[in-house]
């Protein structure tokens, strides 16, 4: 005798019992081939010399596996098959996905019933639904702000707020009158573009699809009843589970820490974001003036004081740099501030020229506002900017500028 | 009546009565698997092969008709024991008075059609 070829015989008959019950119900499979290796190893402890053909008489008397398999099938009472779970998306699913994603439409509250519906929806299984909550929360709006941050940055950021507040509360100071960037264009690098892309865009994007995906995929595989679970697989499915929740900690790591890869992705983006810098006159003069109301109240941050001008049209004002700047933008707070009856009263400049000294002049428009306006062009190398006043907006007091200021482009 | 059909009949009516003689065989005592197979493949006739009492046991299982426990044996790894339930219990009690009613009317209509 030979205990390998007795070993191998009935490996054999195992692997061969295995391959029969494969479209038995798992539990109940397991629990078969379970008693019938016990009823193999029983039946070889009553044998004293378990001989080849001893081992095959035991393996005949179980019977074939295709006979035990059949057995088991005619078993099988519908009813007694695992739960039918829905595979099939209905409007709840679909609705659920989309709010996950219209983080855009309904900013925390979308999202918010998203995850409702995404945990009491029957088609998913409860890691799907870790992976739909944790993997998009806001879906596609950090996506959304990225994009659309740069054009909201252009005309408003938190100086020129100041300002204009500072503006309509007629304040005496203006607290980021001094060197803080007007304006932020953000023209983020292609390496920072391309990792934003991806966890925002992306990752979301392949996460609703996933979710759409993933019950059709699962009843297949039910059909199909077999090969749900081969080694390969099962070392897939772990590393889609894991791969997210790493990101996501990380992700969390980085920003809570404020450190790398948050950093470095803020950093690509900011590093090359040009900033507009004020530019301080060393000396400010008009073509004329009225009392008490000379023309360094125009750069002195002070909203509460102003220029103010008899006659307008033709007259100027001039901020004198003490070099040569390249002046790519300016800003203008017209009129008195002191109340909108006041501001009414003096009149403003409406239509303007600025000059420089070198390249063309600008012609304007100014609106009939109170608010902060600021206007950029393409650069101009200057020693001074003079603002001529070419048209009013009328008033029954002179002419009045509150501030004006320029800027230059930083690199 | 062709011979294929009367396979079938009799593995039929096998298949639905050797649930309850396994339940039957539990009544009294606790089993190892490997014997309860043994007595049912070897004495009765009903079974041609021990391995596909497995699957039913399995069913009992999950039905809740019968349990397993596992005992420590003198040789060899712990063995599976199999018992049966109270719901087994009931279950196999009111088959007995089918199957006595059932056996009976059969038997009353084959000795009426042999006495003719």
């Amino acid at each position: 005798m030979t205990t390998r070829n007795v070993n191998g015989q009935i490996e054999d008959y195992l692997a061969r019992l295995r391959s029969a019950l494969e479209d038995v119900w798992p539990p109940r499979r397991d629990q078969i081939i379970a008693d019938i290796e016990e009823h193999i190893t029983a039946a070889l402890e009553e044998l004293a010399d378990p001989t080849d053909a001893a081992v095959a008489q035991i393996l005949a008397k179980i019977g074939d596996p295709s006979e035990i398999a059949a057995a088991a099938m005619s078993l099988e009472p519908p009813a007694e098959m695992p739960p039918a779970t829905r595979h099939r998306l209905g409007a709840h699913e679909i609705i659920g996905v989309a709010l996950l994603f219209g983080g855009v439409v309904m900013p925390v509250l979308g999202w918010l019933i998203g995850v409702i519906l995404l945990w009491t929806s029957q088609v998913w299984t409860r890691r799907d639904k870790f992976i739909g909550t944790c993997l998009v929360p806001g879906g596609l709006l950090p996506a959304a702000w990225f994009l659309f941050r740069p054009a909201t940055t252009n005309t408003a950021n938190a100086c020129v707020q100041a300002l204009v507040s500072g503006a309509a509360q007629s304040s005496s100071t203006t607290p980021c009158a001094t060197g803080v960037p007007v304006t932020n264009i953000s023209t983020p690098s292609v390496v920072g573009a391309l990792v934003l892309a991806f966890v925002f865009l992306v990752v979301p994007l392949l996460t609703a699809i996933y979710l759409l995906a993933v019950p059709a995929v699962r009843a297949r595989r039910t059909r199909a009843g077999r090969n749900a679970r081969t080694p390969g697989r099962r070392r897939m499915r772990l590393a889609l589970t894991v791969a997210p929740i790493v990101l996501l900690v990380l992700a969390a790591v980085s920003i809570g820490t404020n450190s790398w890869p948050h950093t470095n992705i803020r950093d690509a983006v900011m590093n090359e974001t040009p900033q507009y810098l004020q530019l301080y006159p060393v000396q400010t003069t008009a073509s004329s003036s009225v009392p008490d109301h000379p023309p360094g109240s125009v750069d002195d941050g002070d909203t509460a004081t102003f220029w103010a001008t008899t006659n307008p049209i033709g007259q100027d004002v001039t901020l004198r740099f003490a070099g040569t700047d390249s002046l790519a933008a300016i800003s203008v707070i017209s009129g008195d501030q002191e109340t909108p009856a006041s501001f009414a009263r003096f009149a403003h400049p409406q239509r303007v020229e600025l000059l420089f000294s070198s390249g063309p002049p600008i012609l304007l428009t100014l609106p009939d506002s109170a608010a902060y306006m600021d206007f950029t062009f393409a650069a101009r190398s200057s020693t001074y900017l003079e603002l001529k006043i070419l048209s009013v907006y009328p008033g029954e007091a002179p002419c009045a500028i509150t501030e004006l200021a320029a800027y230059t482009l930083t690199d | 009546m062709v011979s294929g059909d009367k396979t079938k009949l009799l593995s039929q009516m096998r298949r639905g009565a050797i649930e309850y003689c396994v339940l039957a065989l539990l009544r009294k005592e606790e089993r190892y698997g490997f014997d309860l197979v043994r007595e049912l493949a070897g004495s009765s006739g009903l079974v041609s092969t021990e391995g596909t009492i497995y699957p039913l046991l399995a069913r009992l299982r999950t039905e809740g008709l019968v349990e397993t426990t596992w005992q420590e044996s003198r040789q060899g790894p712990p063995r599976r024991y199999y018992r049966i339930t109270p719901a087994g219990e009931f279950a196999l009690a009111e088959f007995v008075q089918e199957w006595e009613r059932f056996r009976d009317g059969v038997d009353q209509i084959l000795r009426m059609g042999g006495s003719s």
